[in-house]
């Protein structure tokens, strides 16, 4: 108990937990817009048949962790009241790009390549539609 | 014919040796955030490391000197050792950082593992480096650095608002500090030291002498600027296809995709293919460069000509470096982010670095009549001007800017 306050200093510190504020989170919301628009290209390149799929592998499971890791840091975060609202999308939002992705890595084909392409489209859009909530 | 094909030689390897992988991510990352707007750094930074390469070119060729004889002589013991200690630890963690984009680069094509790729290419550059001759070497990786050119001409092809790119080179300072962090983090890529310990210590290697002094100018004017051409196309690249689309570039992965995007497969295959060749030859660079700094500072006998048994703790040097570099990176940090540490150890190289260099090109006792001239002077000290102003810039943007996120 006595070195409590420490454990949750180092806690926080090291990203896990702690409070968000807006700053940090648009500019979350930013780079999860960036992985949904770079996953898109990708999935673009995949459903033209302009790609390596080994590349596509490698790339898309880079990218779906980092979508992870933003899924995991939203997750552990407390968000003040006016800002709950946008960490609970942008938390949605990370788990959606994540599983896109994830889905072009296991399956980097043309048909699912058009699929995430349309669907990574979406989530940029929304992640802008975030970016630009008061 | 010698001398047109060491100019040749020059300009490949150039190419090889500019674009590392650390500026290979960070010029995408600009040109994908800024546009056109930073273009202007390339230019810059491309006149200055000229003019520093053909006075290093010149001093190793007439005054017979390598960049470390000249940092021993021309400081104090405390100076020199902290200049050489600094010196080898920015060329440490630059080597760790491109041995790692050799391994990415691979994954990236193959898909394994990193650090299979990594052992991978630590065994290729280690061959090569103890197999092949020193011009040997320069070609296998600046031939195979050429693929990079891929994103020059996807940088044509890609049609991109000439008006636009030509205002972007009119040098113009905007307030924000990310967009001022790039800028100078791209003017320090192009002074980093370990191209001018390289290219003097190359020079003493290949026993350059007055005979040689219309060659190296050529190799630093035609072989650094081809290495400009290549930093400014991926800007071009990054401002036509990332920024549109809304894209900030993280990974190595990003700057082959832009390639992929506009080629397909086979300008995905010649990029990575590139980087492969470019990022290892900067790492032989990098571990070369480390190894003839501490043999000159301690005046012991050195040069990849003269064999193992000719400068054996030159090559134990080497040998140290590949084991070493080896060892941190495969612990899994990555690559880019031990670029962008690099830059903090750079603020204290960069300056400690050129002066010396300066005051010996400019020393008629030395250089004769090959001193520098009225326009070398000017532009050199104008130039180690812009360095101390980078070098102390750097590591603050770097800080107060969280690595250019904002």
């Amino acid at each position: 108990v006595r070195h409590a306050p420490w454990v949750a200093a180092l806690l926080v510190a090291a990203g896990c937990g702690g409070t968000i504020d807006a700053h940090d989170l648009r500019q979350r919301v930013e780079t999860l817009g960036s992985l949904a628009a770079e996953g898109r290209l990708l999935g673009d390149d995949v459903a033209a048949d302009r790609s390596l799929s080994t590349f596509v592998r490698v790339h898309a499971r880079e990218l779906a962790a980092a979508a992870d890791h933003q899924a995991e840091q939203l997750a552990d975060a407390t968000a003040p009241t006016q800002l709950a609202d946008v960490r609970s999308s942008a938390l949605v939002l990370a788990r959606r790009i994540a599983r896109d992705l994830g889905d072009l890595q296991v399956t980097p084909d043309a048909m699912t390549g058009r699929r995430v392409a349309a669907a990574l489209g979406r989530r940029s859009r929304e992640a802008r539609r975030l970016q630009a909530r008061p | 014919v010698r001398r047109v094909g060491a100019v040749a030689l020059g300009i490949v390897a150039a190419i090889g040796g500019f674009v590392d992988v650390g500026e290979l991510v960070f010029n995408t990352q600009a040109g994908a955030r800024f546009g056109y707007a930073v273009l202007w750094a390339v230019p810059v930074g491309v006149l200055g490391i000229i003019v520093f390469a053909e006075m290093a070119g010149r001093v190793a060729a007439i005054g017979r000197r390598a960049s470390f004889d000249l940092v021993r002589d021309g400081y104090g013991r405390r100076l020199g050792t902290l200049t050489l200690v600094c010196s080898l630890a920015l060329n440490f963690l630059t080597f760790c950082a491109e041995l790692g984009g050799v391994g990415l680069a691979l994954q990236l094509l193959f898909d394994a593992t990193p650090q299979l790729f990594m052992l991978l290419g630590l065994v290729v550059l280690m061959t090569a480096a103890w197999l092949l001759p020193f011009e040997g070497l320069e070609r296998l990786f600046g031939y195979g650095g050429l693929g990079l050119l891929v994103y020059a001409v996807a940088a044509y092809h890609l049609h991109p608002d000439w008006q636009a790119a030509a205002d972007g080179l009119v040098p113009e300072l905007q307030s924000s500090g990310p967009y001022l962090y790039f800028v100078v983090g791209m003017l320090a890529a192009a002074f980093m030291p370990y191209e001018i310990y390289f290219y003097s210590s190359g020079g003493i290697e290949e026993g350059w002498s007055e005979d040689d002094l219309g060659a190296n100018r050529a190799n630093a004017i035609i072989g650094f600027a081809l290495g400009g051409v290549l930093s400014a196309a991926l800007v071009i690249v990054a401002a036509q296809v990332l920024l549109p689309a809304g894209v900030t570039p993280d990974t190595l992965g990003t700057t082959a995709l832009a390639a992929q995007h506009t080629f397909g497969e086979a300008g995905l295959i010649l990029a990575l293919t590139g980087v492969a060749f470019a990022v290892g030859g900067a790492a032989i660079d990098t571990c070369f460069s480390g190894a003839y700094n501490l043999a000159q500072y301690m005046r012991w006998d050195w040069g990849h000509n003269r064999g193992p048994r000719g400068a054996p703790r030159w090559y134990a040097t080497v040998a140290t470096f590949f084991v070493g570099g080896y060892a941190i990176i495969a612990t899994g940090i990555d690559p880019i982010r031990v670029t962008e540490y690099a830059v903090v150890l750079s603020a204290i190289v960069l300056p400690l670095t050129y002066l010396p260099l300066l005051r010996a090109a400019g020393d008629r006792d030395l250089m004769g009549d090959h001193a520098n001239g009225p326009l070398a002077s000017t532009l050199g000290w104008l130039y180690f001007g812009v360095i101390v102003v980078v070098a102390i810039a750097a590591p603050v943007l770097l800080v107060a800017t969280n690595g250019g996120s904002g």
